[in-house]
């Protein structure tokens, strides 16, 4: 029986490898069962850190759960007739499990600040100059962040999205109002400022590697270069109410000049003040 | 083991089978119990029994298997064959199959079920606004059976359009628990909103019924198929069947009947002084007359020229290229307008402050109920008045606010045309009445108005900010 | 009371038909001996741990066909709608699916239940040293039982914010249906959750103070700290964490009673706008709210990871008849998980919004933690090494405890690493990690604790064969389940989605997420062998002497069940709990109250590695 379970047991890390494998190959039935496709210039970090974390654990993985295995295998009381190996321990030995496991994860948190920091700390600027100092880089340098191209509110259960319109100003009456639909330009750097009206909610862009919680009470900041055009999804993560579900929202990328165009319509389209019944067709 | 445990094993076993049900429940549509109460009422009360007359289980059962003849059942909808009034230019039967049943999707991939995956746990299955959310939402959803709706283009009294239901789906309700639909594929949301009017001839028709029960005798049936048999028996079933067709038909007739309805709004003249170089007989349409006068007695001249150059000296934009002047000159029209937006809503002829508040918050008055609540419960109900009709399923009725201007949300839509619609047309079932006395140029300058107060400073969107906000970055 | 009272009565002097009611009611119902307060706790959380599970199932049964009808449920509650639950039920379930089995199963079954039934025995006391106090805290968990009992019944059939209960969902009353404040005559399922809550809190922490003064105070002659066995280690360390992170949690739940009920604004800034409602108070913060919040609940999940780790390793050493692999390093591991416990909770935090700068202390500090973990795997597959691996019930849910945990810990690296977790907070990953270190971590060591334990609680044992079916099934199932949603958290799966095949990203998961729906279903329906077991045995299984197991400690010398005071002579100590295989004697077992041999030759120096 003991050899049953000691395969048993060997059975996780080759089936738990196995459906990774699968997953990542992409093969019949399970395709588009792997990470979404990137399309921040800065995302691809991101990805590339998941996967070395992946690769790492996952060689730790098949080294523990093979061991385990065979450990299992040939110590089973049934087959092994040796007297046990009466030890309480080996101190070199947790010397070196100890030391190379810290020395690893400390790596990885430090090889990661910059990723984050360039993430959530490092917004975009217009310019920089040096201030008084006469040094550049240094905190009291004049610094000229990039404005945000929209400002996106999330409410239950939608997301308002809001462009400023001639007057370049985000706030004022003339601003594009319009629900569930970000259009992005693509192949610049874009600014959103994202804020709450009611409770938590969360913006997340999967195929941009965007996510933040949008908090009632504060204006934060995202940004993001997107590189190629086409429609992807903006999902809420966090959990808002019953409609949670449902504050799905569209994200165009699309070339400037489309987005100036898309821009202007919307603007038209809210500033409708005559009314035609259509003959016979769509208003 | 002994057979103690093998009985309870089974039994066991037993039990679980039973529990996994035997089929999933099937949804019906709920009777309109709130109109047969406020028609048994109006019958009057029964001397003999001290209590209002009601109808009979056989005069009950009549308008029940009525509505299923003629609409079907939330599963299989149908919609009545009507000899005076062609339903199908309200109601499409494909669509209609599209949003009814429950959720999946048929043979050739099609979707079904697509009211009850995106609609009817706010709005019921039967439409009337009391499905299982609704009790938790402020405002509640809309009950469609008595065939009004607020936010449209169409006058008092009419029904939407098409074009107005198909507005409110995609775009959703601000400042409600009406979400945006845009993002479904268009002939989706053209099912949905075919089946809300499906939803909405029901309702009606069921009043409609239970308004022909009054005029019966007591134990009279509404219609008696089985009488069929003698010769009496089968006119008055076809008179009767034809009296209830009749009250189908016009039901319908208003539905087809809306989409003629005059609902244009003539363009919006331009803030600019060219408009006040117009002929007087196109003044009335495409110019400012009002704001003209407003403006040549403000600056004391009688002529578009003096006018023009008093402003460039008052605006301090003499030595600036034309364009600038233009737009100074026009940014100055603009206030002006919203001067007189602001009179209209303090004055007479609009008198938006009564309900709308002095400062425009909403708390002129907030003790009234809209029309699903006075309907039943009377025009000035108390408390008490309340329970009977929350036993028959009305949601526990709130006060109804004026709208707070000063917030930036407009729940029938932000466009120039939206805000129009709503102060000539007034809100169908609330105390916000449609006004035919401003003329169209009034209008504008309201909406003008209303537009600024969200930007006013005393409505400074930063001050309604939160507090203690922090910029991140 | 004192530990040198000897001549403990035994079950068998009460005799079993011939007592009063009061007697009766004294006996197993207010009872003070701390084995059948054990009991309590435990039948009490494998009752919720059903209830649990159900509530699981319907998450399951609504991911894989969103909108059916739902059995049982659909027919009871949603008949008008054809059964299709509506989509704030669906927040109910997974709000209540993870408040009871955080609160009312896991954390009593390994304190309230093991603890309880396992220190004074495994010391070699008579009783805890508060045992008044003990009973309360047994029953200080009925009001939370009745709190959230009657949430189920206010609208909508229970709390929806969560088993994290944010705000200002859960505080604003029209935010969300579960947070109105009165439903009827009932006050609203939040604040029942939050009484709830209140109360675990007093138990848990009346227990704490119980298990840490017994620990230092009531040990038998000659048990030094270092010859206490791991799972008593485990315990008392988990006390610490309780007495020291619960009453954060207490006052932050009491803040947002206050601020639901009477008006004070903890956690909700200026300017809320929710549909037609009145503005709230404002002058609040809700990340403050998240900060209180995970100051407990992240010592939470260690509280639910420790003592299950110490039950294994008992298991372990005993089944495979060899000591633990590194002891003191097994004792500096969980105190260090432990004290590193207390400076991580910002790693649920990353993306909420505080300040970034903390997310790069919060990596650090949690990177730091999968180290102390890292140590105990190593030193368990130490512990098989070389030993005479038996494969009993007890030791296969050990293993796989060990197994299965090596997943759950290392996909907490991912989350650990902040950028990462940018893409997969709130997605299924995290899912998957947690139930990994939970169910398939640890309960299957309660399993295992149950099967290796039962014996000493009820004089019987539990049938091996159906628990080696009951081992498989389960554990086969539960990978079937859990090991997808490490694919599904891949793709960005969000969590608490009730409907998320709307979105294209997410379009091509749901034939996945109904194979993981039949897979619970398997692992749910599996769980009927362990009951039927469990309470067959309970009165038919065959009965065995002390030690049918052949095991160390303690509690191995007390009659299988033991009476009030526990043993029937006076405990000495001489030894560790993990001497199997010694050569100083000629059994595979050693246990710690044999003295050693006379002959000094017999005796063992052990050399230091």
């Amino acid at each position: 029986m003991g050899r049953f379970w000691s395969l048993l047991f060997l059975m996780v890390p080759v089936l738990g490898v196995g459906i990774f494998v699968w997953a990542i190959a992409g093969w019949w039935p399970i395709q588009n069962h792997w990470l979404p496709d990137n399309i921040n210039d800065h995302g691809h970090v991101i990805d590339s850190l998941f996967n070395f974390i992946l690769y790492l654990t996952g060689a730790i993985f098949i080294a523990t759960g093979l061991v385990l295995f065979w450990f299992l295998w040939k110590y089973d009381a049934a087959q092994n007739a040796e007297p046990v190996k009466y030890s309480h321990g080996s101190h070199t030995l947790e010397v070196v499990w100890s030391i190379i496991p810290s020395v690893t994860l400390l790596f990885i948190a430090i090889y990661q600040m910059n990723a984050w920091a360039d993430a959530k700390l490092r917004r975009p600027e217009i310019s920089r100059t040096p201030g008084p100092d006469g040094k550049l880089h240094t905190d009291d340098d004049v610094v000229v962040l990039q404005p945000p191209l929209a400002e996106v509110t999330g409410r239950q259960f939608e997301w308002r999205v809001r462009y400023a319109a001639a007057d370049g100003i985000l706030g004022t009456e003339d601003d594009v109002q319009i629900t569930n639909e970000l259009h992005i330009p693509q192949g610049e750097d874009v600014v959103l400022r994202i804020k709450s009206q009611d409770v938590l909610h969360s913006f997340f862009l999967p195929n941009l590697r965007i996510k933040q919680d949008v908090v009632p009470g504060m204006k934060q900041h995202v940004w993001f270069r997107a590189n190629r055009t086409g429609v992807y999804d903006i999902v809420c993560a966090e959990l808002c109410g019953w409609g949670h579900y449902k504050m799905r929202g569209r994200l165009t990328v699309e070339d400037r000049s489309s987005f100036n165009r898309w821009l202007a319509d919307q603007h038209t389209k809210q500033t409708q003040a005559e009314f035609q019944k259509p003959t016979g067709g769509e208003e | 083991m002994n057979d103690r445990w093998k009985v309870a094993v089974a039994s066991l076993l037993a039990t679980c089978a039973l529990c996994a049900g035997c089929g999933a429940p099937v949804a019906e549509f709920r009777r309109y119990e709130m109109y047969r109460r406020l028609q048994e009422k109006s019958l009057g009360i029964d001397p003999e029994t001290k209590t209002y007359y009601t109808f009979d289980a056989q005069q009950q059962r009549d308008v029940d298997d009525l509505m299923w003849a003629m609409f079907g059942t939330p599963d299989e909808p149908s919609v009545p064959q009507l000899a005076d009034a062609d339903v199908s230019k309200v109601v499409d039967l494909n669509l209609l199959q599209m949003a009814a049943g429950p959720v999946g999707s048929d043979e050739t991939g099609r979707p079904t079920g697509l009211y009850r995956e995106h609609c009817a746990h706010c709005h019921g299955v039967t439409g009337d606004g009391n499905g299982p959310t609704a009790i938790f939402l402020n405002p509640y959803p809309r009950d469609y059976r008595a065939g009004r709706f607020k936010f449209k283009s169409t006058p008092i009294d009419t029904r939407p359009t098409h074009d107005d239901l198909k507005k409110i789906v995609t775009d959703g309700i601000p400042g409600t628990a009406m979400p945006s639909f845009r993002l479904l594929p268009e002939q989706e949301v053209e099912a949905l909103v075919h089946y809300v009017k499906y939803l909405s001839l029901r309702g009606q028709t069921e009043r409609k019924l239970y308004e022909t029960l009054t005029q019966l005798e007591a134990g009279e049936r509404l219609i008696n198929p089985a009488a069929g048999n003698s010769d009496q028996g089968q006119t008055q079933f076809k008179e009767r069947l034809g009296l209830i067709q009749g009250l189908a038909s016009e039901i319908v007739a208003e539905w087809i009947g809306a989409e003629e309805v005059d609902t244009h709004i003539d363009p919006r003249p331009k803030l600019e002084l060219v408009t006040f170089s117009l002929p007087p007989e196109e003044e009335e349409k495409s110019g400012f007359p009002k704001l003209k006068e407003e403006l040549f007695k403000q600056q004391a001249v009688s002529s578009v020229d003096e006018l023009r150059s008093r402003l460039i000296e008052q605006l301090d934009v003499g030595n600036q290229p034309a364009e600038e002047q233009d737009k100074a000159i026009a940014k100055h029209m603009a206030s002006a307008s919203r001067q007189i937006g602001q009179r209209l809503y303090y004055a007479g002829k609009a008198n938006c402050f009564s309900c709308h508040g002095p400062s425009a918050l909403g708390d002129g008055q907030t003790t009234d109920y809209d029309s699903w609540v006075t309907e039943f419960a009377g025009k000035l109900p108390k408390r008490a008045d309340f329970a009977e009709w929350v036993a028959l399923g009305m949601l526990p009725p709130r006060n109804i606010r004026p709208r707070n201007l000063r917030q930036g949300i407009y729940r029938g839509g932000m466009r120039p045309i939206d805000l129009y619609w709503r102060i000539r047309n007034g809100i169908e079932g609330t105390p916000m009445p449609g006004n035919k006395q401003l003329t169209s140029e009034e209008i504008w300058h309201l909406v003008n108005y209303v537009q600024s107060l969200p930007y006013e400073s005393i409505s400074d969107p930063r001050m309604a900010e939160p507090e203690n906000q922090r910029e991140r970055m | 009371m004192s530990s040198t009272t000897v001549g403990a009565h035994g079950a068998a002097e009460h005799g079993r038909g011939s007592m009063t009611v009061g007697e009766f009611i004294r006996t197993y119902v207010f009872s003070l001996d701390h084995k059948i307060i054990g009991l309590q706790f435990l039948f009490s959380t494998l009752l919720w741990f059903l209830v649990g599970g159900l509530l699981a199932l319907g998450i399951r049964w609504q991911l894989a066909w969103p909108w059916s009808s739902m059995p049982i449920i659909g027919r009871m509650l949603f008949s008008g709608e054809g059964g299709q639950i509506s989509p704030e039920f669906y927040t109910t379930l997974f709000t209540m699916h993870a408040t009871v089995m955080i609160f009312f199963v896991i954390i009593p079954i390994l304190a309230g239940a093991f603890g309880n039934f396992l220190i004074p025995l495994m010391i070699g006391a008579d009783d805890m040293a508060f045992p008044t106090l003990n009973m309360l805290s047994y029953w200080f968990m009925w009001p939370a039982f009745i709190c959230i009992g009657l949430s189920f019944f206010s609208a909508p059939y229970g709390a929806g914010a969560g088993w994290t209960s944010y705000a200002p969902l859960s505080v604003v009353g029209e935010a969300a249906p579960g947070s109105a404040m009165w439903v009827g005559s009932l006050p609203g399922a939040q604040t029942l959750w939050l009484l709830g809550i209140t109360f675990v809190g007093i138990s848990s922490m009346m227990g704490s103070v119980n298990y840490m003064t017994t620990i230092i105070q009531m040990r038998a002659p000659g048990m030094t700290m270092f010859r206490l066995p791991l799972t008593i280690w485990a315990m008392f360390i988990t006390a610490i964490l309780q007495a020291f992170a619960l009453p954060v949690l207490t006052a932050a739940g009491f803040m947002q009673l206050l601020d639901r009920t009477l008006g004070t604004g903890f956690f909700l800034p200026e300017g809320l706008v929710v549909n037609n409602s009145l503005p709230a108070t404002g002058g609040g913060q809700p990340l403050l709210w998240q900060h209180l919040f995970w100051f407990y609940s992240h010592p939470a999940v260690y509280i639910m990871i420790l003592p299950a780790m110490g039950m294994v390793s008992d298991i372990i050493a005993c089944f495979a008849r060899k000591p633990i692999f590194g002891y003191k390093p097994m004792v500096y591991s969980i105190s260090g998980i432990a004290g590193l416990g207390f400076i991580v909770w910002g790693h649920h935090m990353f993306v909420s919004g505080m300040n970034p700068l903390l997310g790069m202390t919060f990596m650090v500090s949690t990177m730091m933690i999968a180290l102390p973990s890292a140590v105990k795997v190593f030193n368990w597959l130490g512990t098989v090494w070389g030993g005479k691996v038996q494969f009993t019930t007890p030791m296969l849910f050990a293993l796989s405890f060990v197994s299965m945990f090596i997943i759950g810990g290392l996909s907490g690296i991912f989350m650990a690493a902040t950028p990462v977790d940018i893409f997969i907070h709130d997605t299924y990953f995290i899912v998957a990690h947690f139930h990994y270190v939970l169910f398939s971590g640890t309960a299957m060591a309660v399993f295992g604790a149950i099967y290796f334990w039962f014996p000493k609680m009820f004089g019987r044992m539990m049938n091996e064969n159906w628990g080696k079916v009951h081992f498989f099934l389960t554990f086969v199932f539960l990978n079937g389940t859990f090991f997808a949603m490490h694919i599904l958290g891949a793709v960005g799966f969000p969590r608490r989605l009730a409907d998320p095949y709307d979105y294209e990203t997410f379009r091509q998961l749901q034939p996945m997420n109904q194979f993981i729906t039949i897979c619970a279903i398997g692992m749910v329906s599996s769980q009927v062998i362990f009951a039927a077991n469990f309470i067959y045995s309970m009165f038919y299984g065959p009965r065995v002497g002390r030690n049918p197991w052949g095991a160390n400690s303690l509690e191995w010398t007390a009659p299988s069940p033991p009476g009030h005071g526990n043993f029937d002579f006076q405990p000495v100590v001489y030894r560790g709990p993990y001497e199997y295989g010694s050569p100083e004697v000629d059994t595979d077992f050693y246990p710690q109250i044999q003295p050693p041999p006379s002959d000094p030759a017999r005796r063992y120096k052990p050399e230091h590695h």
